[in-house]
């Protein structure tokens, strides 16, 4: 890796500096969601984690989430999230065992966290669904 | 076993296909006992924050099946209440499949007859191939005169019906009726169909009667087990 330009082009110094890359990584649904779960559980397994990522797309919907769409989930985890969230010093990644443990700089964002876990709680679920039905006149439901 | 219980003897040879559940919830759910019986786990998560319901992780042997929302699953478990119709039920198709053959030991009734409508479709939409269907009352059979009508009508289908004996509101001269089967016919509800040449749209749904409207059984879309059921219905 070029040392001049190790993550996009912000210095190494910049990125483990701060309360920025804790906003850099709410972000990404894949990492602000992996911030959320560990907000309650100080360890989880990537395997789990991919899990509850392909999960959480369904909570509040009436679809079925397929093992595709939760091997994605797995692959962005490994190969991006983890370890942008590691570079952040905000969680340690093993990648023999899989086992992603929570840091202190987390931590100290708990609150943060939680406002912004609550948010997005709130705002989750696309409403689109519904409106689809009001729009089709004698749609008389099935 | 006994030679003379042969769809029990399927049923029971079969359902070995476990299922491993995990809800993310804000408590314990009923799932589980809903869901009575021994091949299905049930283990609880709390609900990580952020998260804008429930939901539930579905897995196999073979890893992960799928995950869907509690509340879908509970209602698909349940049936619907009114069951579908002819030419619009394959809406549930995605999660029955994640619990293709896996052996539910407290079936419901509505579950089952929205398993057999969404069957009876497949077969429906095809259009060729043998249908075979179990009733265990020839009053079931009179309720569902009406779709099979519409059924043999608009389609090449070979529908073999299988009844107790006993008088019926109306023949059934459209179908092939089967009414001297050694198995004990009244204990069982089944739909099976072949597929009519492509092994993609086999189907089969058996249940057995086991106390008054509790019913243990499976549903499968493995061609040869299909293929198996239907030789047991054939070997009478």
């Amino acid at each position: 890796m070029d040392p001049e330009r190790p993550s996009g082009s912000r210095s190494e110094q910049e990125w483990t500096d701060g309360p920025e890359r804790l906003f850099e990584a709410l972000g990404t649904d894949g990492c602000r969601r992996t911030l959320y779960v560990l907000l309650d559980r100080r360890e989880v397994e990537v395997e789990e984690l991919a899990d509850v990522l392909a999960g959480w797309r369904v909570a509040g919907t009436e679809d079925v989430v397929g093992p595709d769409e939760r091997r994605e989930a797995l692959l962005s985890l490994r190969h991006a999230h983890l370890p942008a969230l590691a570079e952040r010093g905000l969680l340690r990644y093993d990648r023999e065992t899989g086992t992603v443990r929570r840091l202190p700089f987390a931590d100290a964002a708990q609150s943060l966290l939680r406002r912004a876990a609550e948010y997005e709680a709130a705002h989750g679920v696309d409403p689109a669904i519904d409106e689809d039905d009001s729009r089709l006149p004698g749609n008389d439901g099935r | 076993m006994t030679d003379d219980d042969p769809l029990g003897n399927l049923l029971e040879r079969v359902g070995g296909r476990h299922r491993w559940l995990r809800t993310y919830a804000d408590e314990p759910t009923a799932l589980a006992d809903a869901l009575a019986g021994h091949n299905v786990t049930v283990e609880h998560r709390d609900r990580p924050a952020g998260v804008p319901g429930p939901f539930v992780v579905v897995r196999s042997a073979e890893g992960f099946r799928g995950a869907v929302a509690l509340g879908s699953l509970e209602s698909f478990l349940a049936g619907p209440t009114e069951p579908p119709v002819l030419g619009d039920a394959d809406g549930e198709r995605e999660l029955r499949e994640l619990f293709e053959r896996t052996p539910f030991a407290s079936l419901e009734r509505r579950q089952l007859l929205a398993t057999s409508r969404e069957f009876e479709e497949r077969a429906y939409r095809a259009g060729e191939g043998r249908l075979h269907v179990a009733f265990q009352t020839r009053a079931a059979m009179d309720a569902q005169r009406t779709t099979y009508r519409a059924i043999l009508r608009e389609t090449d289908l070979d529908v073999h019906v299988y009844a107790p004996p006993g008088p019926l509101g109306e023949p059934w001269t459209d179908a092939t009726v089967h009414d001297d089967v050694g198995w004990a016919v009244g204990r069982f509800w089944l739909v099976a169909y072949d597929g009519g040449g492509d092994d993609r749209r086999a189907c089969a749904l058996l249940a057995e009667e086991r106390d008054p409207d509790r019913y243990f059984g499976l549903w499968t879309y493995d061609p040869a087990l299909v293929a198996a059921t239907i030789a047991t219905l054939e070997a009478g």
